[in-house]
């Protein structure tokens, strides 16, 4: 409005002509016609026009669209200018009337909902899944106290471990031209020239993309074999990692945590790249982070040293427990036999029975205690369980025998008139007849009897007489029973004065 | 790479008919590593040639991405073409049409993909001497299109990839276009 509207402006030539001509109507039509000016009509016509602002209006929205279009073909400014507008027109009616807003997101939402809970569902399963199966092992343990020595989490330490693959390969690709901007491998990998196959890859990913699916949709991974080309896409870059094995798909967060971090802190490099990769050295540490895992093969030969190691033990623990068991069966079998060559003790049975030696048989009481001879052959008592019967084994016959005949001889008192040692010679035949007995079954019990033979005396009298009174007594009684025809060397004389007029017998049986 | 040399990546397309010998000109400049089928699979073949180029303490790795040669069955396909830093357009020498092919090929470049540098090689130079086949009918034939392309601001070099003629100076003379 500062410049003169151009109609003020013919009015002002129309003045001046009109006042100094004699045919105004024809000069000025000349003037007019020479000079482009519109006639009356027509600057009535343009005068409504521009006063009426209705009709501007009018005008205005017919061309707008032509206008919009026009301009935003040949630059970007008017989208630039409207869109602070748009931004605070969006703001102002979120705040004041959300209800609009949130009718035209609503058909989108749901699916934008769905999409990403299907996302995280599948990780989350995926992830459930693997430490379900790791974490009851033993080796989940070790990587738990690996992964708090290391100070990182987990679930790291599991994708580390746990899986049977390694990336080989991270290429940094220039999404535009294709151009490698970093390349890192992990040791002794095999490489091909990086520039090239980064441009190649390139190539793969244009060449999908112009066959198969719009600009929108990458390709995500190439699978050939046990090798896999896994592709993260970023507006700017493009990481690209080649793995051996199998990839858990929680790899592709690592790649796209890395990739977004790439984006981060080299947004002015990447926007201003144009063939010079000096700048992207400083990504190694991010590329490097995504080499990943161990060869396949060296977990395997590590896992079949486990295998080795515990079949090793397994093995051993085995041999020693069959050693000891086959020692323990040995000493059993020896107490069972020592057992069997004891007389008076028969075995019929001997076993291992719930952990402990059982042993049936019959036992003489005569016989030894079969517990006492466990200590000798290295039997703990406490194992054995006897049952053993009691019988009369003929193999104590003898030493019954010989033990009734001691019995008898010992059952004998001679008694002696006062002051008298004559020996009552009715006693001294049926005395030496039980003595021969006893003698004979000492013999066949492997014995040999010896007979105590005491005499006494009363208090009645001096005691030095009493005393060979005494012996006198016990003496005659042996010679008697000597000259029947008993050994001497079976008879002992012993003198006990001052109880009474006797001589007893007192029968010794040693082994032979 | 040298840490004492800078080095500059380039993508370089290599663009024209079939059969005006993109992939021996390629051959001849270097060694690759991918064989010839991905031409006929993919459309499209990489390969790298380093220079160190005189003069500058620089060098300029020129990525090469030899095309899909154009033939009435399949237009190049342009999207390999995104990202390039430069063109080179092969033509026969021997085949006036291939040259026009080359013209056709650079406006839909500049039309689709944006103004980039460019250049010709005019291949089979050796088949220009002593072949009867290569009559003046065809030698004004392919004077006359080389004349307009000169007015359009082309560059021409003559190559052979046979025997090996001009094909560094081509390739390096796109290089230093591009520093």
């Amino acid at each position: 409005m500062a410049k003169p509207a151009p109609w003020r402006q013919a009015g002002v030539v129309k003045t001046n002509v009109a006042g100094s001509n004699d045919d105004p109507n024809d000069e000025l039509a000349e003037l007019r016609r020479l000079l482009d000016i519109p006639d009356s009509v027509e600057w009535a016509e343009l005068r409504s026009f521009w006063l009426d602002r209705e009709r501007r209006a009018r005008d205005l929205g017919e061309r707008l669209p032509d206008a919009v279009r026009l301009r935003t073909e040949s630059d970007n400014q008017l989208r630039d200018a409207l869109q602070p507008v748009i931004e605070e027109g969006l703001k102002l009616s979120v705040r004041r009337n959300p209800q609009v807003i949130t009718e035209a997101l609503f058909p989108l939402i749901g699916t934008m909902v769905r999409r990403s809970v299907a996302a995280s569902l599948a990780q989350l399963n995926e992830n459930v899944n693997q430490t379900l199966e790791s974490s009851l092992s033993l080796r989940s343990v070790a990587w738990r106290w690996e992964a708090s020595r290391r100070g990182v989490p987990f679930s790291r330490v599991l994708l580390e471990r746990s899986l049977r693959f390694r990336v080989e390969q991270a290429f940094l690709i220039d999404r535009r031209a294709g151009l490698l901007l970093l390349h890192r491998t992990s040791q002794d990998s095999v490489v091909r020239d990086p520039t090239v196959i980064s441009g190649m890859l390139t190539a793969i990913q244009d060449f999908v993309q112009d066959s198969f699916s719009g600009p929108e949709e990458m390709l995500e991974s190439v699978r050939m074999g046990e090798h896999t080309v896994w592709i993260n896409s970023g507006p700017r870059a493009v990481l690209t990692c080649v793995v051996r094995g199998a990839v858990p798909p929680s790899f592709k967060t690592v790649m796209e945590e890395s990739l977004g971090e790439i984006h981060r802190e080299f947004a002015k490099e990447l926007e201003e790249f144009s063939g010079d990769t000096e700048a992207f050295a400083g990504a190694a540490p991010v590329l490097d982070a995504c080499l990943l895992g161990q060869a396949p093969r060296v977990l395997h030969k590590a896992g079949m040293r486990w295998l080795w190691a515990t079949a090793s033990l397994l093995l051993l623990a085995a041999a020693a427990f069959g050693i000891w068991r086959w020692t323990q069966n040995r000493h059993f079998e020896q107490y069972v036999q020592s057992l069997r060559s004891q007389p008076g003790i028969v075995v019929n049975q001997a076993e291992r029975v719930g952990g402990k030696w059982h042993v049936k048989g019959l036992r003489d009481p005569m016989a030894v205690d079969p517990l006492s001879l466990a200590g000798s052959a290295e039997v703990d008592p406490a194992q054995l369980e006897m049952e053993m019967t009691p019988y009369l084994s003929p193999d104590y016959s003898p030493q019954r025998a010989a033990a009734e005949a001691a019995q008898r001889v010992q059952s004998r008192v001679l008694t002696y008139a006062t002051n008298s040692a004559k020996v009552p010679d009715s006693a001294i035949d049926f005395l030496a007849a039980d003595i021969r007995l006893l003698d004979d079954f000492a013999t066949l019990a492997n014995r040999s009897a010896l007979i105590h033979v005491t005499g006494s005396a009363d208090t009645v009298g001096d005691a030095a007489h009493n005393n060979n009174l005494a012996t006198q007594r016990a003496e005659n009684v042996v010679d008697a029973l000597t000259a029947s025809g008993l050994p001497a060397a079976l008879f002992d004389v012993r003198v006990r004065p001052g109880v009474a007029r006797f001589v007893n017998f007192e029968v010794e049986m040693t082994a032979k | 790479m040298t840490e004492a040399v800078k080095a500059i990546q380039k993508k370089v397309c290599l663009l024209g008919s079939f059969g005006v010998g993109k992939t021996s000109l390629v051959r001849r400049f270097v060694q690759g590593i991918f064989d010839e089928r991905y031409l006929t699979t993919l459309g499209v073949k990489i390969d790298k040639k380093e220079f160190t180029l005189p003069d500058k303490k620089a060098m300029i790795n020129l990525v090469l991405w030899d095309l899909a040669g154009e033939d009435f069955r399949a237009p190049v396909q342009l999207a390999y073409v995104r990202g390039a830093a430069a063109c080179l357009y092969v033509a026969d020498v021997t085949r006036p049409e291939t040259l026009t092919t080359a013209q056709t090929i650079a406006a839909r470049v500049r039309e689709q993909v944006g103004p980039l540098p460019f250049a010709l090689a005019l291949n089979k130079t050796d088949l220009t001497a002593g072949d009867p086949a290569y009559g003046d009918q065809k030698r004004d034939a392919t004077s006359g299109i080389l004349t307009q392309m000169t007015t359009e601001g082309w560059t021409v070099t003559q190559t052979s990839a046979k025997t090996g003629a001009g094909v560094e100076d081509a390739f390096a003379a796109l290089a230093l276009r591009l520093l």
